[in-house]
């Protein structure tokens, strides 16, 4: 063994007085290999490690927080001294944790301590992980310690569940029956964050308390009271069965908040509605766990206690969504019909369809409120179904088109109109519409392209155009300043003296006022485009409308950022690939603004690689169905003429035609080859020699130029036998290029595009 | 590496594997009719059973392969064509990016059944619920069932000649009772026996090349292009509807090739660079990018521009050693009649194709119950598979070949001998919960008070390790930067950094000085601390001493 490394001992020494670099460096080296040795077990690393341990011990928090950190990266780099030491730091950190959250509040009063939980906690948190799986030592190191370990974090979680939360949570997890005596003790805890301290949580937080909510369920209940599925009695008891109970205690708090809103909205307009209502799940067995919540207090005096029941309805859908999305050691009942019906009832909650409670209609406050919260009331829907469709993907299949008409419901109509979009509305509930395109965007990515419900789908893309564009805060203060214009002029003065300092900058610089879209928004409503360009042909007007918002965004980006974001190029390749009804391609705009983007699709279309000797076959724009009818030597003339008319064309295309027409030739109608198999093979037989002779005779030069032709190209292409090799990009060249040979080729016969679409129409009156 | 090979005769049942000689016969599999066998995630393989309404599942993932029925799945009818409807795409926390393991308990959406009326069964596989029965899919007898573009279509053939494109939606969809479908192609004349679909499919069926090729008795080969939005006829229809937003809706017929035989089965390279044909009389072997004198090769399956109507071309396949005369002088002038010349691969009664992961062997399953492995190129027999039974007559015909690549764990193991550790004990452990039963009765997707019961798992999330704890076996130098962000923070207090300089009093006067000064100070308000406490403590007592006097007099007197 070499002695070209710092002695561990060495090392240890110096743990003791080191900090900044040096302390940096010290872990840096304990992460060498060299030490995991079993000779030096003995001597060094347990000298190590008694360091350590002085360290962990020691009354100084700078040295109890360098040695966490050092046991931790020995820990995790070090399987020796984790092994036979692991149990030994992970039981002096703990004791420490312990210590110090005895005396919570003097510990967090000084500056540093926060930072001591943390370094506490994570250390620990770390220890635990790398132990988890080693089947001894979580054994004899682990579990007995997490006895003590489990109640010093619960008391710990509710000064700091930001902090010890995730740390419970993997422990509730993995570590479910040691847990079980002090789980009475967490949910008290948990149910009094949920209660009282929930909305001054963070977002995180939030769903961490959830979901350590949710893993309280894990625990099976030993007796055996599931009698709620006859078919499946035989099945004794299902693991899931207390978390199954969790989930429909929660799932059944929504019946009575959405029955809240029929004091608001007249349900009675809408028997579907109300059946629907009915038919939410509601709690058989009077539970006590249910009854943590609060009761809300609503007022309709004071309007803005009504903010009760979007919030209330928040909590639920964050504790429904922990429970149907946190991942589970065993398979769950999922009751995804109930949810579905609860997110559909919560998305009819709209004043849509329904009016509002003839005694509410005067207070104009009490309608402000009401307009403000029903979209949020929705929007709950909304999140739950984002939060089932990208867990459980197309489990729920059979609901998409249901959701995609509910989704309807949510989009704003201006009073009074046929069908209009209500813009003011649509702007003010951005966050919800961004939402609202990912759930579609899920959807739609499982759906195929005939839907009973595409009314949505135009009306999505007016209120994406809408969304996307820089939205001005002052533009509603410009609309009143026109309209003032028309007013007295004393009376606009007098509104500039009032405000004049405040207001100057708004009407100087207005641009400063103006709120741009982050790349997010622009991802997720250009995949919305993608999928809508992909299924549909859109009318002209969208598309149009798609077409510019994508040229105009892609430039301000390039020019912003100097490239185009990915979502923007792949909206490019896709308007190129599908013109819709538009005559006119884009690909010359969309290259130029990909100019030195280096793009492989565009390089793609606009070279499109085939291989040397390919066969084309090209369409003949006179060459209709009906005149296939004819006699043989029309058709052997007409070929001649035409490609006499090409004379000028490439050598290529005129050899292949010619062999084109020859095959068009021989096999006149292959539908009717295929009614009529048994005459057809003599017809075909006979028809096949005449034609040969037939074409031979009267195209003479076409078959000295064909000759020709493929000499020239065994001379040109000496590298074709690899063509097999090649095919696959072929397919693909060939098939995307498709338009762009057919434009060439029209280019020179006809010049005219339009003429193509002539044919079209002849084709279709032929049909 | 390995490739598994799964057979079925009509006996039999057999897993079997491409280059390495291991065989297990598979218990009590019996079949009746082609693809009615079919593979549900990495684990399971449902049969359904000659004449039993019965779907016996075996398991046949890695080390747990067993012979025995692992399941048996009771159904309401003897199924002939079996199909699974996988739920990939399943974006778990597409929104916070975090990648989840696949579950232990995974299965896939759908399963789809035909009978011999052709009746078409649909069941939900989480719940075992029947979503719907489509009774007279087909007129007759259904012969294949395939879900394509992830499962949002799916494609049936059947005797009566048609082949019908249906959308996954319509076929499970609450509101749709009557699923109708996407399209018909009805170009065959007699019974459809095998189609195949482009293995690689685009995100949507507008934009994919993607080729469906459908073989018949009436002994033709049919392509068609996929892409719907090309057809502009139907689309101009449904715009005379008033439809505000449509699209084209038949696929395009791009070209048929005919037999003289009738064509019982096909399989297609997994890049659509050539097709092989099983018929009674052999296998063929069809390039599609078809070599022609020289060095001109033509794309057989060429699709001309969006605008035009097409008629598809037709032409004849001839066996290469029939053609006579010289080898490549007639290849242009049999091209220009239509006649393109095709390899026969193999002479036997071909029943059942597959090819391999490389597209260099094919698999041909014959009617005497054994499957040849041949190498495409060399047209050579590498091995032949048979059935583990002692009467080899009986076997019957290979009705099922499925084909999969699985990794052959001992090679990618770091310590050998050592078994998959965490993998066996989860997967054996009691917590695999069973495949729930299939149903009987159609359920009431109408009634919103039904709760739609699935099962399901979520997977554990890729690395455990919340990002805000760094694990430092993941990523060091985060773990370090973490460490550097605190110790600033214990930096900035002055008690604690001197506490730090204490240690250092022996090498830095300077400090040892401010330490000094700081320590004086401290011991004097310490000091003065001390001095109110005490002077705090006295009173108390003294209040404390006065109360209980009074407390004393209280008692006295009563």
């Amino acid at each position: 063994m070499s002695e070209e490394f710092i002695a561990a001992s060495t090392l240890a020494k110096n743990l003791e007085f080191a900090k900044g670099n040096e302390f940096h460096t010290i872990l840096t080296t304990l992460r060498s290999p060299v030490y995991i040795d079993e000779q030096l077990l003995k001597s060094e690393l347990s000298f190590l490690v008694t360091k350590i341990l002085k360290l962990i011990r020691s009354s100084n928090d700078f040295d109890l927080w360098k040695g966490c950190h050092t046991s931790v990266v020995v820990c995790a780099y070090n399987p020796l001294i984790l092994s036979t030491h692991g149990g030994q730091l992970l039981a002096a950190i703990y004791s420490r944790l312990e210590q110090k959250t005895g005396f919570y509040s003097s510990v967090v009063s000084s500056s540093h301590g926060k930072q001591l939980f943390d370094t506490l906690v994570s250390s620990m948190a770390v220890i635990i992980d790398l132990v988890k799986n080693k089947p001894t030592l979580s054994r004899e190191a682990l579990v007995p310690k997490l006895k003590a370990i489990i109640p010093t974090l619960i008391t710990l979680s509710q000064y700091e569940p930001e902090l010890v939360l995730p740390v419970l949570k993997k422990i509730l997890k993995r570590n479910t029956t040691t847990f079980k005596p002090f789980v009475n003790k967490f949910r008290t805890v948990l149910t009094s964050l949920i209660k009282s301290d929930y909305a001054s949580l963070g977002s995180k937080t939030q769903i961490l308390v959830c979901e350590n909510f949710a893993y309280l369920h894990l625990l099976k209940i030993q007796a055996s009271n599931t009698s709620d599925d006859e078919s499946q009695a035989h099945h004794k008891v299902y693991p899931d069965a207390n978390w199954r109970t969790g989930l429909l205690t929660i799932l059944s708090q929504f019946k009575p908040i959405i029955q809240l809103c029929e004091e608001i909205l007249d349900f009675e307009q809408d028997n579907e509605l109300q059946k629907l209502v009915k038919a939410l799940p509601i709690d058989t067995e009077s539970n006590n766990e249910v009854e943590f919540l609060p009761k809300l207090k609503l007022d309709f005096n004071a309007p803005l206690t009504l903010w009760e029941i979007p919030q209330r309805l928040s909590l639920l859908v964050d504790m429904l969504v922990a429970f149907i999305s946190l991942p589970t050691p065993f398979p769950i009942r999922v009751p995804l019909g109930s949810i579905n019906s609860v997110c559909e009832v919560l998305l009819s909650v709209s004043q849509k369809y329904l009016p509002l409670k003839k005694e509410l209609r005067r207070d104009n406050e009490l309608n402000g409120s009401i307009n403000n919260i029903l979209p949020q009331i929705q929007f709950q829907g909304i999140r739950l179904w984002e939060n089932v469709v990208s867990k459980y993907g197309k489990c729920g299949l059979s609901f998409f088109e249901g959701i995609l008409s509910s989704i309807e419901l949510f989009i704003p109509l201006k009073k009074k109109s046929n069908n209009e979009i209500d813009f003011n509305v649509v702007g003010s509930l951005k966050y919800e519409f961004f939402t609202v395109f990912r759930l579609v965007n899920m959807i739609m990515s499982h759906l195929g392209h005939q839907l009973n419900t595409v009314s949505v789908v135009s009306q999505l893309i007016d209120v994406a155009l809408f969304l996307s564009r820089d939205r001005t805060l002052v533009d509603s203060l410009f609309k009143i300043r026109k309209g003032n214009l028309k007013q007295t002029k004393t009376k606009q003065s007098k509104k500039n003296k009032n405000n004049e300092g405040a207001l100057s900058d708004i009407f100087t610089h207005p641009e400063l006022f103006v709120f741009k879209n982050s790349i997010n928004w622009f991802n997720e409503i250009n995949e919305f485009f993608i999928t809508s360009l992909n299924n549909w042909i859109l009318p002209s007007t969208p598309h149009i409308q798609i077409l510019k918002y994508s040229i105009t965004q892609s430039l301000r980006l390039k020019e912003e950022f100097g490239y185009i974001p990915e979502s923007f190029v792949n909206l490019l390749r896709c308007e190129v690939l599908h013109p819709g009804n538009e005559r006119v391609s884009i690909l010359p705009i969309a290259i130029s603004l990909l100019k030195n983007a280096n793009d492989d699709m565009f390089e793609l279309l606009c070279h499109p690689k085939v291989p040397v000797g390919m066969i084309y076959q090209l369409h003949k724009p006179l060459d209709l169905g009906e005149q296939e009818e004819e006699e043989e030597e029309d058709m052997s003339e007409r070929g001649n003429s035409l490609n006499e008319s090409y004379s000028h064309a490439i050598a290529d295309t005129k050899a292949f035609k010619a062999l084109d027409n020859l095959e068009n030739v021989v096999i006149p109608e292959p539908e009717r080859t295929v009614s009529r198999p048994v005459d057809d093979a003599a017809v075909f037989k006979k028809r096949s020699v005449e034609e040969v002779s037939e074409g031979e005779i009267t195209s003479m030069n076409k078959k000295v130029k064909i000759v020709e032709e493929v000499t020239l190209e065994t001379s040109e292409g000496t590298t074709v036998e690899t063509i097999v090799a090649q095919t696959e990009v072929e397919v693909k060249s060939a098939d995307e290029s498709e338009g762009e040979e057919d434009e060439e080729d029209e280019e020179f016969e006809i010049p005219a595009i339009e003429l193509s679409g002539d044919e079209d129409e002849d084709g279709d009156n032929d049909e | 590496m390995d490739e598994q090979v799964v057979f079925t005769t009509n006996t039999s049942g057999t897993i079997s594997s491409v280059h390495s000689f291991e065989q297990v016969n598979l218990r009590q599999c019996s079949t009746q009719s082609r693809n009615s066998c079919v593979q549900v995630g990495s684990k399971y393989l449902f049969v359904a059973q000659a004449q039993k309404a019965l779907i016996n599942v075996y398991n046949m993932s890695g080390s747990f392969k067993r012979e025995s029925v692992e399941q048996r799945l009771p159904l309401p009818e003897v199924l002939k064509c079996l199909e699974v409807v996988q739920n990939t795409g399943v974006q778990y926390d597409s929104i916070h990016g975090v990648n989840h393991n696949l579950p232990e308990f995974n299965l896939p959406y759908l399963l789809l059944g035909s009978t011999e009326s052709g009746k078409l069964y649909i069941w939900e596989l989480n719940s075992g619920i029947l979503l719907n029965v489509k009774p007279m899919a087909h007129y007759q007898s259904i012969t294949k069932i395939k879900s394509i573009l992830n499962g949002k279509y799916i494609i049936t053939s059947g005797n009566d000649s048609r082949v019908i494109i249906w959308q996954t939606v319509d076929l499970v969809s609450a509101s749709n009772d009557e699923p109708k479908p996407v399209c018909i192609l009805h170009d065959h004349t007699l019974p459809v026996t095998d189609f195949q679909v482009s293995s690689s499919q685009g995100k949507f069926l507008s934009c994919a090349g993607t080729k469906l090729f459908t073989v018949s008795q009436d002994a033709t080969l049919r392509c068609y292009d996929l892409s719907l939005i090309g057809s502009k006829k139907k689309q101009k229809k449904q715009e005379e509807n008033g439809n505000e937003v449509s699209i084209g809706k038949a696929p395009r017929l791009l070209a048929t090739f005919t037999l003289p035989y009738a064509i019982k089965s096909i399989s297609l390279d997994p890049a659509d660079r050539a097709c092989y044909i099983g018929t009674a009389d052999g296998c063929f072997a069809l390039n599609l990018f078809y070599k022609l004198k020289g060095n001109t090769i033509v794309n057989l399956l060429q699709s001309t521009g969006m605008n035009t109507i097409q008629k598809s071309r037709v032409f004849s396949l001839v066996q290469r050693s029939l053609v006579t005369g010289g080898e490549n002088q007639d290849l242009d002038s049999l091209y220009s009649i239509g006649q393109l010349v095709c390899d026969k691969l193999l002479d036997s009664n071909v029943s059942c194709l597959e090819i391999s992961m490389d597209g260099t062997l094919l698999m041909i399953g014959d009617t005497e119950g054994k499957v040849s492995i041949a190498e495409i190129y060399s047209k050579q027999i590498i091995r032949t598979i048979q059935t583990l039974t002692t009467s080899q007559a009986s076997v019957g015909e290979v009705t099922n070949i499925l084909v999969n690549p699985y990794r052959t764990e001992s090679g990618d193991q770091l310590f050998e001998g050592a078994t998959t550790g965490k993998h066996t004990s989860s997967s054996n452990g009691q917590n695999s919960l069973k495949i729930p039963n299939l149903q009987r009765a159609i359920f009431d997707n109408e009634n919103k008070g039904l709760s739609h019961d699935i099962w399901f798992q979520i997977g554990e999330p890729e690395t455990e390790a919340d990002p805000s704890l760094a694990l430092p076996l993941n990523d060091f130098n985060g773990y370090l930067e973490h460490i550097k962000s605190q110790e600033s923070m214990f930096a900035h207090i002055g008690r604690i950094s001197s506490d730090v300089k204490v240690v250092g009093t022996e090498t830095d006067a300077v400090s040892s000085f401010d330490n000094q000064t700081a320590k004086d100070e401290e011991i004097t308000e310490l000091k003065a601390n001390i001095e109110a406490l005490t002077h705090a403590y006295k009173e108390l007592r003294g209040m404390h001493e006065k109360l209980y006097e009074e407390h004393q007099h209280v008692l006295d007197k009563q």
